[in-house]
C-alpha cells in the first residue's frame, strides 16, 4: 500500500492540508508568549507514511496535536480530507508516546475504549476488538492489566486501540521512543506490515533518523522553534525494508542528509552561532513548553 | 491452576475435588494458623500471669472471669443491646458520610476555586480533635442517638471528602488527553476516566473514615454516656466491675478488627488494578 514513488502520491487525494498553521502558548511564569509553530505548511496524501523529525522542543508534537484537534491553532488552516479540523473526530486516531492506557482496564477493555467514547459499541464490537488484538500480536493477553505488560506490549495496546476505530488518518507521537532498541526494531517491522493491510495515511513523529528513513515515504524536517518545515525529503527506497536495507548506500545517503539538516537546527548549535538573551532562551524559559516538559 | 483445570483429561477429574479441599484446608491453616496460635499463647500468658501474681480480680481479672462476664452479658442481652446501639449509630453515620462526602469531595476536586476556598477549613477540621465538639453537641443534640451519629459523621466525612478530592485531582493528564482524542465529552470523561481513577482513593478514604468514625463514636460513648459499648465500659468501670469491663472491651476490639478487615477488603478490591496491592 505504501509505494515508494512519490509520483504516485502526488496524484492521490489530499488527506491532510495544513496552511500557515501557528500555535502559541502562554508561559505561566511571566505571561510571555511562546510561539511553538509559525507558518507551518504540510500536505499528506492518501496511503502515505509521513515522518516528521526535528530538534526537541521544535513543535512537531504540537503539530500532531493540532491535526488531532487537541490544540487549536492561533492562525492558519488545517483540513483533514477537506474538512476543517475543529476538534477530535472519529476520522483520526492518536497513538501516544506514553501509551496513555487506562490502568484499571484490561487489554481488551482498553482496546474498546475509543469505540466506547465514540458511541460505536454494537454486537460486532467483541469480534472486532479480538481481531485487532490479534493483529498487534497480543492474542492471549486480553485479560491482562497494563501494569502486567512490558512497554512494547503496552504500545501494541495503544496501536490496537487506535486502529480498531478504523480511522482514515493515524497519528503517532513518538510511539516507540520509550521502548528498548530491540523492541523498537520489531515494532517498526510489525507496524509496516500492519499499515500495509489497514492502509490509512500516517503522520509519525520521531526523533530517530533511522526510524524515519526505515518507515517513511517522506520525511519532513522541522526547524528549531518556532517550528516550520525546513525541507521535505522523499524516501524512495524499495519496500519491504528490513535491517539489511540499512546497509544500502541509498539508505545511508538519506540518513546523512537528514542528520545534516537536523544538526543545522540543533538548539545548542543555534545558540552558539547566535547568542540569545537569557530572558528568551535558556532552561528557565522552557518551563511551560509542551515539547520539553513532557 | 486454571490452565491445568481446563486441560486435565476427564478420567482424572474425580480426584481433583479431594485434592483441592485438602489444599484449601492447608491454605486456611497457613493463613490463620499463626494468628490463632498467637491468640492462644496470649490467653495462656494472661492466665499464667494471674497464677503467678494472683492480683485482686477488681484490679486485673483473669481470662476465665472475663469469659464468665461475657457469657453473663450475652445471656441477659446487655451485650447485644450495646453492640446494636453502637453499630446503629456507626452505620447511619457512615452512610451519611458516604452519601454526602463522596459527591462533595468529587465536586471540590473538579473545581480549583472550590478547592482553594474549602481546603483550609477541611484540613483545619481534620486536625481538630472531634471530642472538642462534644460539649457543644450535647447542648444542641442532648444525650440521644443523634449526638453519636453526628460525631461519627464529623469524624468520618472529612477523610472521605479529602481522599475523593485527591483522587479527582490526581487524574493523569495523559489519560484525559487520550480520552479527548477519541472524542470523549464531559460526562464520559467523568464517568470513564475520573471516576475509575478516583475509586481506590475513595475506598482508602472510607477505610480511614471507618476507623476515625469508630473512634469518634467510642469517645462520645465513653465520655457523654449515651448508651452503647463505650458507655457499658464506662459504667462497669465506675461500678468496679472489672471483669464486665474487660468483656465489653473484648467485644469492642472484635468489632474494630471486623471493621478494619472489611474496609481493607473493600480497598483492595477497588484498587486491584494498582501495582502495590498484595491480597
Amino acid at each position: 500500500m505504501h509505494v515508494a514513488h512519490q509520483q504516485d502520491f502526488r496524484s492521490r487525494a489530499l488527506a491532510v492540508e495544513a496552511r500557515g498553521v501557528s500555535v502559541e502558548y502562554e508561559r505561566t511564569r511571566d505571561k510571555s508568549t511562546l510561539i511553538a509553530l509559525e507558518g507551518f505548511d504540510l500536505e499528506v496524501r492518501e496511503g502515505e507514511f509521513l515522518a516528521i523529525v526535528g530538534p526537541s522542543g521544535c513543535g512537531k508534537s504540537t503539530f500532531l496535536n493540532v491535526v488531532a484537534g487537541l490544540v487549536p491553532p492561533a492562525a492558519g488552516e488545517i483540513k483533514v480530507y477537506g474538512k476543517p479540523v475543529t476538534g477530535p473526530g472519529p476520522d483520526r486516531a492518536v497513538v501516544f508516546q506514553d501509551y496513555a492506557l487506562m490502568p484499571w482496564r484490561t487489554v481488551e477493555s482498553n482496546v474498546r475504549f475509543g469505540l466506547e467514547m465514540q458511541g460505536r459499541i454494537d454486537s460486532d464490537t467483541g469480534a472486532k476488538v479480538a481481531r485487532y488484538i490479534k493483529m498487534v500480536g497480543l492474542a492471549g493477553f486480553e485479560k491482562s492489566y497494563p501494569r502486567e505488560l512490558s512497554g512494547g506490549m503496552r504500545q501494541r495496546v495503544g496501536l490496537a486501540r487506535a486502529l480498531v476505530t478504523e480511522p482514515r488518518l493515524l497519528l503517532m507521537d513518538e510511539p516507540f521512543a520509550a521502548v528498548d532498541a530491540m523492541t523498537r526494531e520489531l515494532m517498526q517491522e510489525e507496524l509496516t506490515k500492519i499499515v500495509a493491510t489497514t492502509g490509512q495515511p500516517i503522520i509519525f513523529i520521531t526523533h530517530g533518523v533511522d526510524e524515519a528513513v526505515t518507515l517513511a515515504d517522506r520525511i519532513a524536517v522541522v526547524t528549531n522553534r518556532p517550528g516550520r518545515i525546513k525541507e521535505i525529503i522523499d524516501v524512495d527506497l524499495p519496500r519491504p525494508r528490513s535491517r539489511a536495507s540499512r546497509q544500502l548506500p541509498e539508505f545511508q545517503a538519506l540518513r546523512d542528509r537528514v542528520w545534516q539538516l537536523l544538526s543545522e537546527e540543533h538548539p545548542e548549535r543555534a545558540e552558539l552561532a547566535q547568542p540569545v538573551p537569557a530572558a528568551v532562551g535558556g532552561p528557565a524559559a522552557r518551563d511551560n513548553d509542551p515539547e520539553t516538559s513532557v | 491452576m486454571a490452565a491445568t483445570a481446563t486441560s486435565a483429561p476427564a478420567p482424572t477429574a474425580p480426584r481433583r475435588p479431594a485434592k483441592r479441599r485438602q489444599s484449601l484446608l492447608e491454605r486456611v491453616a497457613r493463613k490463620r494458623g499463626p494468628g490463632l496460635l498467637a491468640f492462644v499463647a496470649f490467653i495462656g500468658l494472661w492466665q499464667l500471669a494471674i497464677l503467678v501474681f494472683d492480683p485482686s480480680p477488681i484490679l486485673f481479672p483473669g481470662p476465665a472471669e472475663v469469659w464468665d462476664e461475657w457469657m453473663k452479658a450475652a445471656a441477659d442481652g446487655s451485650m447485644w443491646e450495646a453492640t446494636a446501639n453502637s453499630m446503629y449509630a456507626m452505620s447511619i453515620g457512615l452512610a451519611i458520610s458516604l452519601v454526602v462526602g463522596i459527591p462533595l469531595g468529587v465536586a471540590i476536586g473538579m473545581s480549583p476555586t472550590a478547592d482553594l476556598i474549602t481546603s483550609p477549613y477541611l484540613w483545619g477540621f481534620f486536625a481538630m480533635p472531634r471530642i472538642a465538639l462534644a460539649p457543644l453537641m450535647v447542648l444542641w443534640l442532648g444525650f440521644g442517638a443523634e449526638i453519636k451519629i453526628w460525631l461519627v459523621v464529623l469524624s468520618a466525612i472529612i477523610p472521605i471528602i479529602l481522599s475523593a478530592k485527591d483522587g479527582v485531582q490526581t487524574t493523569d493528564e495523559s489519560l484525559v488527553r487520550a480520552a479527548r482524542s477519541f472524542g470523549a465529552g464531559r460526562l464520559q470523561m467523568f464517568s470513564k476516566v475520573v471516576v475509575p481513577n478516583t475509586l481506590p482513593f475513595i475506598a482508602s478514604g472510607v477505610r480511614n473514615g471507618i476507623s476515625r468514625g469508630f473512634v469518634g463514636l467510642l469517645v462520645i460513648e465513653l465520655t457523654v454516656g449515651t448508651g452503647g459499648i463505650g458507655t457499658e465500659v464506662m459504667r462497669s468501670m465506675r461500678d468496679l466491675d472489672t471483669g464486665r469491663m474487660f468483656a465489653f472491651t473484648a467485644t469492642l476490639i472484635a468489632l474494630a478488627l471486623l471493621l478494619v478487615s472489611l474496609s481493607r477488603r473493600l480497598e483492595n478490591y477497588a484498587s486491584r488494578w494498582r501495582e502495590e496491592v498484595v491480597l
